[in-house]
């Protein structure tokens, strides 16, 4: 009865014309680099003020999950993700796209985020209530653990040499300490400037890091390919059904634990995909080919990312509490139109909340055709000559360093970081875990320093807490991981012998 | 780099972390805990430091013994990949024309900065690009064929789209 | 040959381009698009504010208001690029009561006196929030068991240190004679975090405006003991004033402000705070308000610049107490 009046409220045209429209919106957005999949949803609120609530957040909701993924293709294509969470599989990704392989590696990205993004929502369905008392029992102590963990990963998936990922990520947290929004509200090492002290903009410093220090390296030494070979994309669906049957395992994990980390508003889809990826190649049978072009890692951390991004929903829509910018936006249209998030809104508008979730699905489904088209378009990118290409790219990165932060200081922090991340590509120095460190290092900061305010400075208050606990232990033991590892597999080829 | 050593550069690349730590550690002298708290601004410098350091150390421990850390020999057939697969000239960093070449796109960014306040985005864009195409060996008819199209495109994208103002050109009638 | 070729071209190009453009003619403020400029971040209450409120002056002025959010460093970013900009009608921006703060912090020199404040056009009553569960029946239980318990033994929580609503706490607890050292502050990111953070366990109290712990309050999650108005709110009609609950005389609001750069011409200056007043009495303004459950204040130039010297002279004075002031 509820379901029927939900589906008569979404499978009506001005819905699904909305949806396809405003997704199409989205992936467009998305898929240029520096502008956000909080920008795409923050420029159609005020075109939601003059619409019915269901179609309002349908336009929205599908924006956000395609600008998502549309983060995901100038990754695979040109080694410049679009998200931090993309920035974890990028390297795996544009590998393949290199070897020829650029079917698989699109194709694995568009329907593990699907299936990704659907299980998430099937989660919120069935489980939301339960899901988000958990997320209320987390407090800075555990979210301590979380990012401590999400830090580890970054070294562990690095590919070469531990110490220069560990000294990227020294890099990316002396970034990251820059400016007046640290817990002790104090400015630091902002030399006088008014725009340092709202700290380096993060998505300024990730064009450089990856785009602009890509075109740097074009200019440098131009290839003597004039034309690169366009990807074959055809068969995109094909493959996937190989992966899937190849790595289930690993979807299923990915899909859980992006769920859950997703639910967690201090934690977020950043965080899931690093953990994801890292979890992918410890338990891998051939970690040695993370990082150089294997599907792995992009089938688990593609699907935690994106249902991290639904997992998301389920502090928002129970509780009114924001997970990230997104949903704080959707918080706000929801209140806009009278559906203000809280228990209640399940028992007193079910039909309304039935519909939403409709919509979710919807999304993720309308998430295959677009993208589809999209890789479609955007593979043919890669025809483009070099020499053609790589100017546009960087005129790119100027323009969406300066939408940032609508000045100047913006392309400054891009060239900047486009000029550092030159040298350490040319150093071997790898630049993922410095984006992790400007990512988690406010948040490692803010959660110990709030943490130690609570407990009088008590550092075993980490541990004190259960879930703190479990997470802590969880912390070491994956540090300690490979040891024990070392120490079984000595056991049994003692036993063999 | 060309193919210098491993161990020279992990010795560099330790001195650069030394470096940093103690760059930290100097410039964090002045910042305070929160008051009544142990801790406060200075705590994460000080963590970023002491991890700073460490790395340091061990660099150039290794970069001394040779570079023992890693497996040069998968690192180098990595490389050799990864250079083979872009076509790139391995030894580009032995060639001024290269480092004039960096210095020359560096520039083109820096002109974008400077044109864009007084003349607005069109200009400076069609300067910038113009330019880029250019080093990057497009004739120049071709590169004003593509150039112009991308910078209006751009233009309407952005500002008409999107709504993201770029800087106006005064003498187009704030186009 | 080239050359010729590339100087044609451009000769062509410019051309089109002068053809395509209007035709520059002394017409009436405005002729093109108005930066709104946002100090906060995209999704933030200020931002959805700013935007209802660029959309609504569209409509009236006939040009595209184009919000921009120029954010950090607690807002100095921002405010700092709306004093900065051309006095030509064509930036405006959305000021806060952090405008207040940061000079006596001496993170700025700029001062409320920097920007010509067209209109107040929202303010929220901090309040007091605690744990649905918590021991304490109303707001004066809660400032006994401050004033007899060892410092510590409540923490508080819902902005960074030195934010507003460690403001509001420290001006509450001054004006009942506790030293503010009894209350240790947690810093969070935003009343949303420290009240999550308070149901999970992690402090006693947040001393934000009510609205922001709303969708917390419906669940039952969250209890509030008392608003820093003078009046109820009408959202919360069972929530006493501070007045009421302890008979304490501090009181702080929250607000946001349309304001301009010093020294816009007379009559863009006149239309604007028309198109301003006429958006605000806008249906769709006031049920947008009424819907998110912000505060819909009015006052126009004069009586807003004198709530905003106000407020500035009395955070002031708690930032001077507790030295949280720049020395």
């Amino acid at each position: 009865m509820v379901l029927a009046q939900a589906l008569q409220l979404v499978l009506t045209p001005e819905v699904l014309i909305t949806m396809v429209l405003s997704g199409a919106f989205g992936m467009f957005v998305g898929a240029m680099p520096g502008l956000t999949a909080t920008m795409a949803t923050a420029l159609l609120v005020p075109v939601t003020f003059f619409m019915e609530p269901v179609p309002a957040i349908a336009a929205i909701v599908t924006a956000a999950a395609m600008a998502i993924f549309a983060g995901d293709l100038p990754a695979a294509l040109l080694r410049i993700p679009g998200t931090p969470a993309s920035a974890a599989y990028a390297e795996d990704a544009w590998c393949l796209t290199r070897g020829g392989q650029a079917a698989n590696a699109l194709g694995a990205l568009l329907v593990f985020s699907a299936i990704g993004g659907t299980f998430g929502t099937l989660v919120l369905i069935l489980a939301a209530p339960v899901l988000a008392e958990v997320a209320l029992a987390f407090s800075s102590f555990e979210y301590f653990w979380l990012v401590v963990l999400g830090l580890s990963c970054a070294i562990f998936v690095s590919p070469g040499s531990v110490p220069r990922g560990l000294m990227s990520l020294a890099i990316g947290l002396a970034v990251a300490s820059v400016g007046f929004d640290n817990p002790a509200g104090q400015p630091r090492f902002t030399f006088g400037s008014v725009d340092l002290m709202g700290g380096v903009p993060f998505i300024c410093a990730m064009i450089g890091l990856f785009a602009t220090a890509e075109v740097f390296r074009a200019v440098v030494a131009p290839t003597r390919l004039r034309r690169a070979e366009r990807p074959d994309t055809s068969g995109l669906f094909r493959t996937q059904w190989q992966n899937i049957r190849r790595y289930p395992k690993q979807m299923m994990r990915g899909n859980i634990l992006g769920t859950l980390i997703g639910a967690l508003p201090g934690a977020g889809a950043d965080i899931a995909s690093w953990i994801s990826y890292a979890v992918s190649k410890r338990f891998s049978k051939t970690p040695e080919r993370f990082g150089k072009g294997h599907v792995e890692g992009l089938v688990e951390a593609g699907s935690s990312n994106n249902a991290a991004v639904s997992g998301a929903w389920i502090p928002a829509l129970v509780f009114g509490i924001p997970g990230d910018s997104i949903t704080a936006i959707v918080i706000g249209v929801l209140y806009i139109k009278g559906m203000n998030p809280g228990p209640t809104v399940f028992l007193e508008q079910p039909q309304l909340i039935y519909a939403l979730f409709i919509v979710f699905l919807l999304a993720n489904l309308i998430m295959l055709p677009l993208g589809w088209a999209a890789i479609r378009l955007g593979a043919r990118m890669l025809s483009v000559p070099q020499n053609i290409l790589m100017p546009v790219i960087l005129l790119s990165c100027v323009v969406g360093a300066f939408a940032i932060t609508n000045s100047l200081f913006g392309v400054v922090v891009m060239l900047v970081f486009g000029v550092i991340g030159f040298a350490m590509e040319e150093l071997d120095v790898p630049i993922a875990p410095a984006i992790l460190g400007m990512v988690l290092g406010p948040m490692l900061e803010k959660n110990f320093v709030t943490s130690m305010i609570k407990a009088d400075g008590d550092l075993l208050a980490f541990f004190e807490r259960p879930i703190a606990a479990g997470l802590g232990v969880a912390t070491i033991l994956f540090w300690l991981l490979p040891a024990i590892r070392w120490a079984l597999a000595r056991r049994r080829s003692a036993a063999a012998v | 780099m060309g193919r210098t050593g491993v161990g020279s550069r992990d010795l560099v690349l330790g001195t650069v972390c030394l470096t940093m730590a103690g760059a930290l550690v100097w410039m964090s002298r002045d910042l305070k805990a929160i008051p009544g708290q142990h801790y406060g601004a200075d705590t994460l410098p000080n963590v970023i430091a002491a991890l700073s350091a460490a790395v340091g150390l061990w660099m150039v421990v290794s970069g001394l013994r040779g570079g023992a850390d890693a497996s040069p020999g998968d690192d180098e057939l990595a490389a050799m990949q990864a250079e083979a697969a872009t076509l790139r000239d391995p030894h580009w960093a032995r060639k001024p024309a290269s480092w004039a070449r960096l210095a020359a796109a560096v520039m083109l960014v820096l002109a974008y900065m400077a044109l864009s306040v007084p003349f607005g985005f069109l200009p400076a864009a069609l300067v910038t690009l113009l330019g880029m195409l250019l080093l990057m060996g497009v004739r120049p008819f071709t590169a004003l064929l593509i150039a112009v199209p991308a910078i209006v495109a751009t233009r309407y994208a952005f500002g008409d789209l999107l709504l993201v103002p770029l800087p106006r050109t005064p003498f187009l009638g704030g186009w | 040959m080239f050359r010729r070729q590339l100087i044609a071209a451009s000769a062509a190009i410019t051309a089109a381009l002068a053809l395509a453009a209007p035709v520059a003619a002394q017409t009436a403020w405005p002729e093109r698009p108005i930066e709104m400029i946002v100090p906060w971040g995209a999704g933030g209450g200020t931002d959805a504010v700013g935007r209802i409120f660029g959309q609504l002056l569209q409509q009236n002025l006939g040009q595209p208001v184009n919000v921009v959010n120029r954010t950090g460093g607690s807002g100095v970013v921002g405010h700092t690029a709306i004093a900065r900009a051309r006095p030509d009608g064509y930036t405006i921006g959305v000021m806060t009561i952090e405008i207040d703060m940061m000079h006596w912090q001496g993170l700025t020199d700029l001062t409320y006196e920097d920007f010509d404040i067209l209109a107040m056009v929202n303010a929220d009553p901090g309040g007091l929030m605690v744990e649905a569960n918590a021991p304490w029946a109303d707001a004066a239980a809660l400032r006994d068991h401050i004033k007899s318990n060892p410092p510590g033994t409540i923490k508080a929580s819902g902005t960074g240190q030195g934010g507003i609503w460690h403001l509001n706490l420290l001006g509450w607890l001054l004006s009942e004679d506790i030293p503010v050292t009894n209350v240790p502050w947690v810093p969070s990111e935003g009343s949303v975090a420290g009240l999550t953070d308070m149901v999970a366990g992690g402090v006693q109290l947040v001393p934000s405006s009510l609205a922001e712990g709303r969708s917390l309050i419906d669940a039952g999650r969250v209890r509030p003991l008392a608003s820093m108005s003078d009046e109820r709110q009408p959202l919360f009609p069972d929530t006493p004033t501070l007045k009421e609950a302890t008979g304490s005389d501090w009181q702080l609001s929250v607000w946001r402000t349309i304001v301009a750069p010093k020294g816009m011409p007379e009559d863009v200056r006149a239309k604007l705070v028309e198109a301003i007043k006429a958006a605000y009495d806008s249906p769709d303004y006031q049920n947008f308000m009424n819907e998110r459950g912000f505060g819909l204040v009015w006052a126009g130039p004069e009586d807003a610049t004198a709530r905003v010297a106000a407020d500035d002279a009395r955070l002031g004075e708690v930032m001077k107490a507790t030295g949280l002031a720049a020395q």
